[in-house]
């Protein structure tokens, strides 16, 4: 038997422990839940429902709306510009893993969403914003039952919502794309306002 | 041997643990067994598969499910972890058989590597990466002995070998594994990092 010197020993004990990642442990769960080995966190819930997911998007919309508010504090207490002419356009927030899995700190995020919601506000283009509550019901006439929000790998749920003044469409769609939200692969949808 | 033990008696606390999530099954049940266990699950699979693969997060997944579908027939033979790593390993392996991926370090060449020195200076970097170039036999022996304290009784009842074979195992695979620490190949800043930290 070739033996181990102890500081070698102690070298290959040093690996025995590796951190899982964050949201591991959601993941796991989630797989457990999927599988029926574990009870719904949430009382009449689904057991497909995504807790890594959701506690992403969650993540993920307050430190958007962190930003936001942000930049609405410095919109509403500075002189602002007059609002240009234009229409409004409602922003949907889609959220998404994704903008939590591009590498940034929460710090970082919270600084650039800032930043972005501070440019908004400083030329006039944000009329307001809104972060929705994180637990939802969708009324679904077909199955003629009010059933809890499921979240979906591809597309999530609206978390939240900015109205944004722009000459025309085109202009909005640049504004969402100026968003750390969808810079860091996140989803908005773009709607004008009627009216 | 003066290697941890870390294999024995379960523990009443682990056990209550498990009693707890079996009838409750809740997150507040799963959230302490799953911290007692996971890094060293985690930690099994990366060094079994290797840091960078992409199959880890499902392999320990994988092993989770399994692990608790299997929990109410555990004998407590073993602690949880050791156990679960089982689990791990046989999970690991389902992925290397699924992605062709048997082809490690050549056994043959690393039996006819020469002596070479101890490995107390490595880095753990490189100790990851020797470790992750030998042969998937040696690999796994290694690993369960050394990095998670089995015994050659339970290695060899988890791989399906003598204790005789698993020690035999061990003897190559830790020469193995000096050898190509000590290869020049094995990493260009290797003996540079030795001769610093000397």
């Amino acid at each position: 038997m070739t033996d181990l010197t102890p500081a070698e020993r102690e070298a290959l004990e040093r690996m025995r422990d590796v951190a899982p990642p964050a949201g591991a442990e959601f993941r796991v769960r989630d797989a457990l839940r999927a599988q029926g080995l574990m009870n719904d966190a949430r009382p009449g819930g689904a057991a497909r429902w995504l807790p890594r997911i959701a506690a992403a998007l969650i993540a993920a919309a307050v430190l958007f709306f962190a930003g936001f508010n942000i930049g609405k504090g410095v919109h509403f207490m500075s002189e602002s510009p007059a609002p240009p002419a234009g229409h409004q356009y409602m922003l949907l927030v889609i959220e998404s893993p994704a903008v939590l899995e591009q590498g940034r700190t929460t710090e970082q995020l919270v600084s650039e969403y800032g930043a972005w919601a501070r440019e908004l506000g400083a030329r006039g283009a944000l009329v307001d914003g809104w972060k929705l509550t994180d637990d939802g019901r969708t009324v679904d006439p077909t199955s003629g039952e009010v059933r809890t929000t499921e979240f979906g790998m591809e597309y999530g749920r609206v978390g939240g919502l900015f109205v944004v003044r722009a000459a025309d469409y085109a202009e909005a769609v640049r504004i969402a794309e100026s968003s750390p939200h969808v810079r860091y692969g996140g989803i908005m949808e773009v709607r004008a306002i009627e009216g | 041997m003066g290697m941890t033990v870390i294999t024995r008696m379960p523990d009443p606390e682990e056990r209550a643990l498990v009693e707890r999530f079996l009838a409750e099954r809740s997150d507040a049940a799963f959230a302490p067994l799953y911290a007692r266990c996971a890094p060293r699950v985690y930690g099994m699979i990366v060094h079994l598969l290797g840091p960078g693969s992409r199959h880890v997060d499902d392999a320990f997944q994988d092993t989770w499910v399994r692990a608790i579908a299997g929990l109410p027939s555990f004998q407590w033979r073993s602690r949880l972890a050791t156990w679960i790593c089982g689990i791990a390993l046989n999970a690991c392996r389902e992925v290397r058989r699924r992605e062709g991926r048997e082809a490690g370090a050549d056994p043959e060449a690393l039996d006819a590597a020469p002596a070479a020195a101890p490995f107390d200076r490595a880095e753990r970097i490189d100790l990851e990466r020797a470790i992750e170039r030998l042969a998937p036999g040696y690999r796994e022996v290694l690993l369960l002995h050394d990095v998670q304290g089995f015994t050659h009784d339970e290695i060899a009842a988890l791989l399906g070998i003598e204790p005789g074979t698993s020690k035999s195992q061990l003897s190559r695979a830790r020469a193995a594994l000096r050898a190509a620490l000590a290869a020049p190949s094995n990493s260009p800043t290797s003996a540079t990092k030795k001769e610093s930290v000397t």
